[in-house]
């Protein structure tokens, strides 16, 4: 499944479409309030997310995107900021 | 939380109304080969009040059984609306809950996907812990914050029957002060499906579902499954005296034993052993009971399976009814549920009758069928719940003057 809101984009690249990707899947599937959706939200600390919302978060994130979400770094992977970068950087699925 | 209500009292008033739950379940006519499109939702709950932490792991059955618990709790005064526990202590409690699967609706979900993609991905990390068979009760234990001893029996139609016997086995061992025992089930085409094979749920009422099930009925033709979860404290004298808690009514005891000839067939002499089992750990002898709550489902052969151990037993002066034709069978619920509904007829000196028992079948014949609301005081109260895999149980409750 290949999302089309990521063509254009540049691999790397945060577009405004994988912002409002991520947004909206931190939204509808995790219940957070639009207004706490910023770069510098912290996972657990401000979006009260653990390892097992981000194990979901992974997978929601390869079905939104139709990426292949490979090498995460974990413990670097810390603000909303972090997971637009990752879905910027994955690749998509051949 | 069930189909005719989502508290005790409501639940009562429904059956005091003589309500049926039984509605068509359209999306269950296009499983080809189901005969059964009937069943009984649980009445609408707001699941958002469970916080999204605890719900992101919960099937419909977990959040019937968190809920269920809650009420249960705060009705008992150990659990305060905040969720903090009021007099128990982890190491003297127990909670056993069980269901008769792990959550059907998200084992279907994985297994579609799974077969599908034949492969792993795409399986969110939070799909196991609906599946699992002890879902509901890690799911309720998460949910209340509940660090005591959890079991999670799941033996289907006799599920919260086992929770409560195991409960008051496990307090009358003294291990324990307080035992929270229950069962909860959704509703899923799987479940009327595995009766339809053979021939056990309800295929010719599709029209005018209110007048199935038709317990010990001549024109009777099957069950109906229903869904919902119910949730009974059980609790030490000692414990009970010590706090100054007013108990609903004594669990005198109760009894399980196996039918091992056959996997689905009823036998009315078994259903009398685990009767009489019931009797002796209770301390009571048949002429005591005054009202039994039948299991009867609405099946040919479970029916006169039962209506004839009653009738060996009790002959025809015990008054009889079931309430499957009210609620459906909510299976791994339908014991505690029960419990709670005579619990109610006791208190309000009212028995339940069976609804849509009209003529009563020859093979069903020979004992006191109510087939009205009738009033009448009750102190001491028999219920039986059988379950396939010859799971036959029976506890007796009496009223606390």
């Amino acid at each position: 499944m290949k999302n089309e809101m990521f063509a254009g984009g540049l691999m790397g690249e945060v577009t405004p479409q994988i912002i409002e990707t991520v947004n909206a899947m931190m939204h509808e599937n995790f219940e957070i309030p639009k207004k706490q959706l910023v770069p510098t939200a912290h996972l657990r600390n401000d979006l009260k997310l653990d390892s097992l919302d981000f194990v979901d978060m992974i997978v929601l994130l390869e079905s939104k995107t139709g990426k292949t979400v490979e090498n995460i770094d974990i413990p670097n992977t810390q603000t909303l900021a972090d997971i637009y970068k990752i879905a910027a950087t994955s690749k998509v699925k051949i | 939380m069930s189909s005719l209500g989502n508290s005790a009292k409501e639940m009562f008033g429904s059956l005091i109304e003589n309500k049926s739950a039984i509605k068509k379940i359209d999306a269950w006519a296009a499983i080809d080969g189901l005969n059964c499109h009937l069943g009984a939702p649980c009445a609408a709950y707001d699941s958002q009040i469970l916080p999204r932490s605890v719900r992101r792991t919960m099937s419909p059955m977990s959040e019937m059984g968190a809920l269920a618990t809650f009420q249960a709790l705060e009705h008992a005064g150990l659990r305060s609306a905040d969720g903090t526990f009021n007099n128990i202590e982890f190491n003297k409690t127990l909670l056993i809950m069980g269901s008769t699967t792990g959550g059907p609706q998200a084992l279907e979900e994985y297994f579609r996907k799974l077969i599908k993609n034949n492969s792993l991905s795409g399986q969110p990390g939070t799909s196991f812990f609906k599946v699992m068979n002890h879902s509901v009760a890690s799911n309720v234990a998460v949910a209340l914050g509940f660090n005591g001893a959890v079991i999670s029996p799941s033996s289907a139609c006799a599920t919260s029957a086992q929770s409560l016997i195991l409960g008051w086995e496990l307090i009358q061992s003294g291990l324990y002060d307080v035992a929270i025992c229950g069962g909860a089930d959704e509703l899923h085409y799987l479940t009327p499906a595995v009766f339809d094979v053979v021939y056990a749920a309800s295929r010719g009422y599709h029209d005018t579902p209110d007048l199935t099930p038709r317990p010990f009925d001549k024109r009777r033709d099957g069950l109906v499954v229903s869904e919902g979860a119910s949730v009974v404290i059980l609790e030490s004298e000692r414990h009970c005296i010590k706090r100054g808690a007013k108990p609903l009514a004594e669990f005198c005891g109760g009894a399980y034993l196996c039918e091992s000839s056959h996997m689905s067939q009823s036998n009315d002499l078994q259903m009398v052993n685990v009767m009489t089992e019931a009797l002796s750990r209770s301390d009571l002898k048949k002429e005591d009971i005054e009202y039994i709550s039948a299991h009867a489902t609405g099946t040919l052969q479970g029916d006169a399976a039962e209506a004839t151990a009653i009738r060996t037993m009790f002959g025809g002066s015990t008054p009889v009814s079931s309430l499957k034709a009210h609620f459906g069978h909510s299976m791994a619920a339908c014991g505690a549920m029960e419990l709670i509904a005579t619990v109610k007829m006791m208190d309000e000196n009212i028995l339940i009758g069976t609804r849509n028992l009209e003529d009563v079948a020859k093979n069903c014949a020979g004992v006191m069928h109510l087939n009205k609301n009738t009033k009448q005081t009750t102190n001491i109260a028999l219920s039986n719940n059988f379950a396939f895999g010859g799971i036959n149980t029976s506890f007796i409750i009496k009223k606390i003057k």
